[in-house]
């Protein structure tokens, strides 16, 4: 859901609106699809959107801008510059990332004087977009182990290295959950009737959270580690055949982002009206 | 997700199918399926592992008059056929290399802004 600037108008056409300037459509408009599926990366979604616009032919593009909205969704920017049939335009994309799917806002300006304010208009209200999907299961940030890839398991990643499986190592990271529904605690317990080994590891996060940890050393070592912070937790695990890769997973650890949270007040400058 | 293989060796042309889930049950007769599908008529199976551990089938056969080798590699709980015509030696040293290649699968935050 998004908001409507001062003196434009809305336009919808089945799940997209279209704000249009006071000035009208031969200035621009700004774009809105609500929920577009699958979800993609963000490189991924500005190459789809550009090779649908085939009359704009691309002059320069970027910085990407990371964002979070009001609502401490992540999200990202983009202006595009460009020529369509000659002419300066500029393209400005606003990308709300979501668990399966994102919020695309499209501005398409086609008078130079005006590029500034589109931009900062799709800015805008890309941090003010609103879904309401709240306090929920969803992935948190982290830094990923280089070179190993990651297969998703619905909200889970699994990470494994280049030489897996002679190489057994994997990094199971879960989604950051919600500590009214389940504590730390608990969910360390559910491995603890395994565990073998106190609860010794050090562990440092960058972010001030706190830990809880369980090993267990079996066929392989298991490290389970939940980090937490007043609103979620943030479980993990390593389980390998030796420490080769402690190290790896502590630097993983500590890289962890709290999930964002929302903006305790609105900033008068995103406080449109809202579009439903 | 997608099977990776190294550049084909001189002479060796490899077709590589969609990875398709690998069921637990029956896992054996689903596999042999797979290597004898198409009118490919097996001749011979190997069980192999990749050089980095990943199970794999080796069947060489032909289809029609062309000698023709197959694996069927697995990646965890999917699979997929990899067809080889041509120096078939080769073929198979190549195909021993094979990994899977999870790039464009979002899985992580990061990833997203990439």
């Amino acid at each position: 859901m998004i908001g409507q600037p001062a003196g434009w108008t809305r336009h919808a056409t089945g799940n997209r609106i279209v704000l249009v300037p006071p000035e009208g459509i031969t200035r621009g408009g700004i774009r809105y699809d609500e929920r577009v599926a699958p979800l993609r990366n963000a490189s991924a979604i500005l190459e789809d959107q550009l090779t649908r616009e085939t009359a704009f032919r691309v002059e320069r593009a970027g910085p990407w801008e990371r964002l979070v909205t009001v609502e401490g969704e992540h999200a990202a920017t983009i202006t595009i510059d460009g020529l369509v049939d000659g002419v300066s335009a500029q393209r400005s994309l606003g990308i709300v990332f979501l668990d399966d799917a994102y919020a695309l806002i499209a501005g398409y300006c086609l008078h130079v004087e005006d590029f500034s304010r589109f931009s900062s208009s799709v800015r805008a209200l890309t941090l003010g977009d609103c879904h309401f999907l709240g306090v929920r299961r969803r992935w948190f940030e982290y830094m990923a182990p280089t070179g190993w890839q990651a297969r998703r398991r619905s909200f889970m990643a699994e990470w494994f290295p280049p030489d897996y499986p002679n190489d057994r190592a994997m990094i199971v990271v879960w989604p950051a959950l919600p500590k009214r529904v389940i504590s730390a605690e608990a969910f360390v317990a559910q491995f603890a009737a395994t565990s073998t080994l106190p609860s010794s590891i050090e562990t440092a996060s960058n972010y001030q959270l706190s830990a809880h940890l369980l090993m267990i050393d079996g066929e392989l070592r298991t490290r389970l580690v939940v980090l937490e912070d007043d609103r979620y937790i943030y479980p993990l695990r390593l389980d390998a055949a030796s420490r080769e890769h402690d190290l790896r997973f502590e630097t993983c650890i500590a890289s962890i982002r709290p999930i964002p949270a929302p903006a305790r007040e609105i900033s008068p400058a995103l406080a449109f009206a809202w579009v439903d | 997700m997608r099977v990776q293989l190294p550049p084909p060796p001189d002479g060796v042309t490899f077709e590589i199918a969609e990875l398709v889930p690998v069921p637990l049950i029956d896992r054996e007769a689903f596999v042999q399926t797979r290597l004898a599908m198409g009118g490919f008529v097996l001749q011979r199976c190997e069980q192999r592992t990749s050089s980095c551990g990943w199970p794999m089938a080796v069947a060489w056969g032909r289809r029609g008059e062309v000698p023709t080798l197959r694996g069927f590699v697995e990646f965890l709980d999917v699979g997929g056929l990899v067809e080889a015509v041509g120096d078939l030696d080769a073929a198979l040293a190549a195909l021993l290399e094979v990994r899977p290649d999870y790039a464009g699968e979002l899985a992580a935050v990061s990833q997203l802004f990439k």
